[in-house]
C-alpha cells in the first residue's frame, strides 16, 4: 500500500531523502544568531501561543465581552476616583480622567505585559518538556494579551473623549502625523518589557515567588513614571531623575502626541530608546544562554 | 540515509541536597549554633546524578529500535535528548532529516480548538511550513479516521481518538527519527497493527523509531533491535528475543520483580494462557481458606515440543514471600494445552491479599538459550481463616501480624528453677 503516488507532497520527500539536512547535538547552547534564524523559521509557532495566550483569558467567561472591557477598566476607573477626586491632582488643564487613562495605557503593557511574560515559560512547562522549539518564542508571544488591552484602551480613550466632547464641546484628541510618535513610545515600551521579562521568567522557573515580587515592582515602579501625574508637578532640576526610567518619556510623549498634554521631552526619549534596545540585547543573550537550564528545572 | 549515530552521550542532574538532619538534642542544637556562629558549619551540599553516561550507540535507518531498562536506568532522558528538550552534558549525537515526537497520548493538544488546529499548531511546534501541513491535512485526518469529528474540540474526543490523532500527525509529517514513549502499546491491538504497518512502510525511506516500553510483549512484537539501558549506559544491544530473554532473566532475579514491568506472556515455542486458584478438590475457588490445602494452577499452551519448567512468586504488600520453583523440568514433546499445579499447604498463609507471578521457563532440545515467559500478577486472591470469633478482644489483630502465618509447634514445660 502505497499513499505516496496519491499524495505529491509525500512523494517528493521519499525522493529527497539524501539531501536532508544533518545535524548534530552538542552539550554547548548555540550562539545568538542562531537562536535568531531559528525562531524566524518557528515564527508561525509564535500567533498560536499568543491566540492561546488571548483566548485563555476570556473564553470561559460568562460575560466575555464584559470582562474584555472591565478588567482593565475597573483598577483605573479606582486611581481616577483616588487621584482626581479625592486628592484633586493636577492634570494640565485637562479633565483628570482623561488625562490619567491617556497616560496609563502605554503603562499597562508594561505592568500587564510583564507579569504575562514571566508566567508565560511555567505556564507551558508541560509543551517546552516535551517538545523542542526555540523556547524564546513562548515569552515574547506573551506579551500578546497586553497588546490586546492597548487596543481596548484606546476603545476606552476614544469613548471618553466623546463624553467630553458631549459635555464640554471641545474635543481632546489629536490626529496626524504626531501618532507615529506615539507608536514608537509603544514600541519602546514593549522592549522594556521583554528585556525584563525574559530575566524574570528565567528566575520565576526556579523561584515560584518571582511573580509576586513582580507584582510588589511595578506598583513601586508606577510612581516612578509620570502616569497618574503630569512632569510639570516635578521640579525642573528632578527631572532627570524620573527620565532615568526608560518608561518615563514614552509615556510623556504617548500622551503629548494623542492629546497634545505636557511637552515634547527629546533627549530622553532617545535616551529611552538606546536605553530599551540594550537592555533588549542583554536579556535575549541572557535568555538564551540560562534556557536549557531553565527548562531542566521546570 | 546516514545512522543516527550517538557518542559518548552524558547527562548529569543536581539533585537537591541532603534533606539537613535537625538537631536532637540540646547539646547538639548549642553545638550547631556555635558552628553557624563560627562560620564553621556545613550545609550538606548538592549531590549530582548522571541519568546518562557514556552511552554510544549506531542505529542503522530502518530500524525500530525497542528501548528497555528498569525504572531510572535513562530511557526518557535519552529520548529528552533526542528531541532536543534536555540539552547532554557530554558527547554529542549526529543525525540527518527531522525529529518528530509522540507526544504521550496527545499531551501536547491544546484541548479547546478542533483537530484541524491542533495539526496546524503541532506542525508550528515541529518548525514545518504551513503549506506542507495543509497538504497533508486530508491524509491526517483520514488515517485517523476523525474526518467527520476534525471541526469538533479535542476536549470532546475520547482518549482512542486522541491516541490515533496524535500518531497520524507525527507520522505524516515524515520523520527521519520517531520518538515514541509507551505510545505505541496504548490504543486495541488492531489500531497497534496499523500503527506498525504504517511504520514498516515508512521503514523503507529509513525512518528509524525508539520506542521505549515495559511492555515485552509489545517491544519483541514491534522492534526489529533493542537496546537495554542499565544506570545510563548501554548494557545489550541486539536481536529482541535474546536481549529481552536477558532482561526479563535480570528482571526476575530481582526481589521487587514485577512492580513496573509488564513481562512477555508468549513465544514462539509456548504462552502462559491462565493461572486460576483451585480449591484442594480441583474446584475454582476466588479466596483461599487458611485451614485448608489449595492449588495455583498455571496453563500453558505449548506450540512446540519443549521443556518446560515453571515458578511462581508470592507477593503480599509488594514484598515477595519466597519463589517456588518446579525441582523438574518438564518434558511436553507434544503441542497443547497443559496445566501445572502447585500446592500451599493449610495454615500457611494469613488474612491478607497475595499476588501470584508465574514464570515458565522454556528450553529447546539441542539448543543452549532458555527462554523465560513471564506474568506478573497473574492472579490475585485472598485469604480468610474459618473462624470469624476471635477468643479474646484484639486479640484477632494482634494474632495476624505478618504476611503469613504458618501453624507452628508450641509447648511448654516446667523447668526446676535455679536458686536466686
Amino acid at each position: 500500500m502505497s499513499q505516496a503516488e496519491s499524495n505529491p507532497a509525500m512523494a517528493e520527500n521519499v525522493s529527497s531523502t539524501e539531501d536532508l539536512p544533518t545535524w548534530s547535538i552538542e552539550p554547548r547552547t548555540q550562539g545568538i544568531s542562531a537562536s535568531l534564524r531559528e525562531f524566524w523559521t518557528y515564527r508561525r509557532l509564535l500567533l498560536f501561543f499568543s491566540s492561546r495566550a488571548v483566548r485563555s483569558r476570556y473564553e470561559k467567561t460568562t460575560l466575555g465581552i464584559f470582562w474584555l472591557f472591565a478588567r482593565p477598566a475597573l483598577p483605573v476607573a479606582l486611581n481616577i476616583v483616588v487621584f482626581g477626586a479625592i486628592m484633586g491632582m493636577p492634570s494640565d488643564g485637562f479633565p483628570y480622567p482623561l488625562f490619567m487613562l491617556v497616560g496609563i495605557t502605554p503603562w499597562m503593557v508594561f505592568q500587564r505585559g510583564l507579569l504575562r511574560v514571566t508566567v508565560s515559560v511555567d505556564s507551558q512547562a508541560n509543551l517546552i518538556k516535551k517538545m523542542y522549539f526555540p523556547r524564546l518564542i513562548v515569552p515574547v508571544s506573551y506579551i500578546a494579551p497586553a497588546l490586546v488591552e492597548f487596543a481596548i484602551f484606546l476603545v476606552l480613550i476614544v469613548a471618553l473623549a466623546l463624553v467630553y466632547f458631549v459635555k464640554d464641546g471641545h474635543w481632546y484628541l489629536h490626529t496626524g502625523p504626531s501618532l507615529l510618535l506615539a507608536a514608537l513610545s509603544l514600541l519602546i515600551v514593549v522592549a522594556v518589557t521583554l528585556a525584563v521579562g525574559l530575566v524574570s521568567t528565567v528566575f520565576q522557573t526556579k523561584h515560584f515567588e518571582v511573580r509576586f515580587v513582580i507584582g510588589y515592582i511595578t506598583q513601586f515602579w508606577m510612581f516612578l513614571t509620570p502616569v497618574v501625574y503630569p512632569m510639570s508637578q516635578i521640579p525642573e532640576r528632578f527631572h532627570w531623575a524620573i527620565y532615568v526610567n526608560p518608561l518615563s518619556a514614552p509615556v510623556e510623549v504617548f500622551r503629548w502626541s494623542v492629546m497634545g498634554a505636557g511637552s515634547l521631552p527629546v533627549l530622553p526619549f532617545v535616551w529611552s530608546g538606546i536605553l530599551a534596545v540594550l537592555f533588549l540585547a542583554v536579556a535575549v543573550a541572557f535568555f538564551t544562554r540560562s534556557e536549557a537550564a531553565a527548562v531542566d528545572d521546570l | 540515509m546516514k545512522p543516527l549515530i550517538i557518542e559518548n552521550l552524558g547527562k548529569r542532574y543536581e539533585l537537591e541536597p541532603q534533606a539537613e538532619t535537625p538537631p536532637k538534642t540540646m547539646r547538639e542544637r548549642v553545638a550547631r549554633w556555635r558552628d553557624q556562629l563560627l562560620m564553621r558549619y556545613e550545609k550538606p551540599g548538592k549531590r549530582e546524578f548522571w541519568a546518562l553516561k557514556d552511552l554510544s550507540l549506531t542505529v542503522e535507518p530502518g530500524t525500530i529500535l525497542g528501548v528497555i531498562g528498569a525504572n531510572g536506568a535513562g530511557k526518557s532522558t535519552l529520548l529528552k535528548v533526542l528531541a532536543r528538550v534536555t540539552v547532554p552534558t557530554e558527547g554529542r549525537v549526529v543525525g540527518q532529516g527531522r525529529v518528530v515526537s509522540l507526544l504521550e497520548l496527545g499531551g501536547g493538544f491544546n484541548p479547546e480548538v478542533s483537530a484541524r488546529e491542533n495539526i496546524l499548531m503541532n506542525a508550528a511546534l515541529h518548525g514545518i511550513p504551513q503549506a506542507e501541513v495543509l497538504a497533508q491535512m486530508d491524509e491526517i485526518l483520514s488515517w485517523a479516521e476523525l474526518q467527520e469529528f476534525a471541526d469538533n474540540p479535542v476536549r470532546h474526543y475520547s482518549s482512542g481518538m486522541s491516541v490515533r490523532l496524535a500518531f497520524s500527525v507525527a507520522i505524516n509529517m515524515n520523520p527521519q527519527i520517531l520518538l515514541a514513549d509507551e505510545v505505541l502499546a496504548v490504543g486495541d491491538l488492531a489500531f497497534q497493527e496499523r500503527c506498525l504497518q504504517k511504520v514498516t512502510d515508512s521503514g523503507s525511506r529509513g525512518l528509524i523509531v525508539l520506542f521505549v516500553s515495559h511492555d515485552m510483549e509489545a517491544i519483541t512484537r514491534v522492534c526489529n533491535r533493542v537496546v537495554w539501558l542499565h544506570k545510563g549506559q548501554v548494557q545489550r544491544v541486539g536481536d529482541p528475543e535474546e536481549v529481552v530473554a536477558d532482561y526479563e532473566e535480570a528482571v526476575w532475579a530481582r526481589m521487587d520483580a514485577g512492580r513496573f514491568e509488564r513481562g512477555r506472556r508468549s513465544s514462539r515455542f509456548a504462552a502462559i494462557s491462565g493461572a486460576k486458584l483451585l480449591s484442594a478438590q480441583g474446584r475454582e475457588i476466588g479466596a483461599a481458606p487458611i485451614a485448608e490445602d489449595v492449588l495455583i494452577s498455571i496453563e500453558v499452551d505449548v506450540y512446540k515440543a519443549v521443556s518446560v519448567r515453571a515458578a511462581v512468586d508470592l507477593h503480599a504488600r509488594n514484598q515477595l514471600l519466597f519463589r517456588s520453583v518446579d525441582p523438574e523440568w518438564r518434558q511436553l514433546s507434544k503441542p497443547g494445552l497443559y496445566e501445572f499445579r502447585m500446592r500451599i499447604p493449610a495454615n500457611l498463609l494469613a488474612d491478607v491479599a497475595y499476588t501470584v507471578n508465574v514464570s515458565v521457563t522454556t528450553l529447546r532440545e539441542g539448543q543452549a538459550r532458555e527462554y523465560r515467559l513471564i506474568a506478573y500478577g497473574a492472579l490475585t486472591f485472598s485469604a480468610f481463616s474459618a473462624e470469624q470469633q476471635a477468643p479474646l478482644p484484639g486479640w484477632k489483630k494482634l494474632s495476624q501480624v505478618g504476611l503469613i502465618a504458618p501453624a507452628m509447634d508450641w509447648s511448654v514445660e516446667e523447668r526446676s528453677l535455679v536458686a536466686g
